[in-house]
């Protein structure tokens, strides 16, 4: 997993470095070309500070998730991906399901990963959208606290975003 | 998840208490409405949504956009609160397709509610999110209502708007006169309707702002 061939073609690289983020949850470790590691802004934090040792701990996220992770920011180091591509690999990271996605928005979070803050965000909006309120429920898990009175009144209050809804 | 809003709150919370008496007024009223629904937030169960932080459901939110969003409000109670909070609904307002600016600008003081108040920062009941909804549902006709003390002129998506409610544009009454807006609101009118009648309607919208 160290080295990708697509940096050969970046001569004006300096020295290639690599990184070793470990998941503190399962201990599963991921050595990373520096430069691929540095899109995450804590991480660079880290490295800049220079308090990031040989191996960088990285908490509550999981090395399932941490690979998402790493294969996102990968995609997005190599100069040479067209837009397309990684529109195209962007989709098939975030085409999990949504236990899957709300991990790895937090991962994203944590790591302070912009881009994949946003896709994965957008992707969980594209799971809500257009679903009527009781499958939200049931995907989320969430338990239903209103009264059959009090819910009735709710939509009525907002009987404009109802339309076309059971 | 909820143990850590929890003592984030608290940290902040402590500093607001001992800051309060010297900062201004208004932006620690502010502070402590978002305090306190990020607290119910942290307090209340989301479901699987518990595990994200609030800033990330407000963007989940406002990816979603108006309409998606209110319909979340019947998930769950706290649901509802998330969603309606008023810096949503003010994003959403001055984010539309055509500009909201303006009306924006007239909603914030039309808000307090009539008397129109001198301070700005005493927040009444009307929620942005309302505000939006009546909005999104008056696409339609124009309303000038007139009296002796008052003027107001608004609009209403329904053909015979009278005794229904709407959010009015201005309001002027004898001590603040709106003479002058009116005048240049009928001028625009008139030349509309003498140019053609048919964009008039279309245009009407446009012409308020």
């Amino acid at each position: 997993m160290a080295s990708a061939p697509e940096n050969e073609k970046n001569a004006s690289a300096p020295e290639k470095k690599t990184l070793t983020l470990k998941s503190m949850i399962n201990n599963e470790e991921f050595v990373v070309d520096e430069h691929v590691a540095l899109q995450s802004v804590t991480i660079k934090n880290m490295v800049d500070s220079d308090c990031a040792g040989d191996v960088i701990p990285v908490p509550t996220i999981s090395g399932e998730i941490l690979a998402l992770v790493i294969e996102y920011c990968k995609n997005h180091a190599n100069p040479s991906a067209s837009e397309d591509d990684l529109k195209k690999a962007d989709a098939g990271i975030v085409a999990k399901d949504i236990y899957t996605l709300i991990d790895l928005v937090l991962a994203a979070n944590f790591l302070d990963i912009k881009g994949l803050l946003e896709v994965t965000s957008q992707k969980i909006a594209d799971s809500i959208k257009d679903l009527p309120h009781q499958d939200v429920r049931e995907i989320f898990g969430v338990e239903n606290d209103y009264t059959p009175e009090e819910e009735a009144a709710v939509r009525a209050e907002h009987d404009w975003a109802f339309e076309g809804f059971p | 998840m909820t143990t850590l809003l929890r003592k984030v709150w608290e940290s902040v919370s402590s500093r607001t208490n001992s800051s309060s008496s010297s900062s201004s007024q208004s932006s620690s009223d502010r502070r402590q409405q978002q305090q306190q629904l990020m607290v119910a937030y942290a307090e209340s169960s989301t479901g699987a949504f518990d595990r994200i932080p609030f800033d990330i459901f407000m963007q989940i939110l406002k990816i979603l956009g108006p309409k998606e969003s209110a319909k979340l409000s019947a998930v769950c109670k706290s649901w509802k609160l998330v969603v309606s909070d008023n810096h949503l609904w003010i994003y959403f307002l001055q984010n539309q397709h055509e500009s909201w600016d303006s009306i924006f600008y007239a909603e914030s003081h039309l808000r307090l509610g009539y008397p129109l108040q001198a301070l700005p920062n005493q927040i009444s009941q009307l929620s942005f999110m309302h505000i939006y909804g009546q909005r999104a549902q008056v696409p339609g006709s124009v309303i000038i209502d007139g009296g002796s003390g008052y003027c107001k002129y608004g609009w209403s998506k329904y053909v015979c708007p009278s005794g229904r409610s709407a959010t009015f544009l201005e309001f002027g009454n004898i001590e603040s006169p709106m003479y002058s807006r009116l005048r240049h609101f009928f001028a625009t009118i008139y030349s509309r309707i003498l140019s053609n009648c048919a964009d008039f309607l279309l245009d009407v919208g446009n012409t308020l702002t």
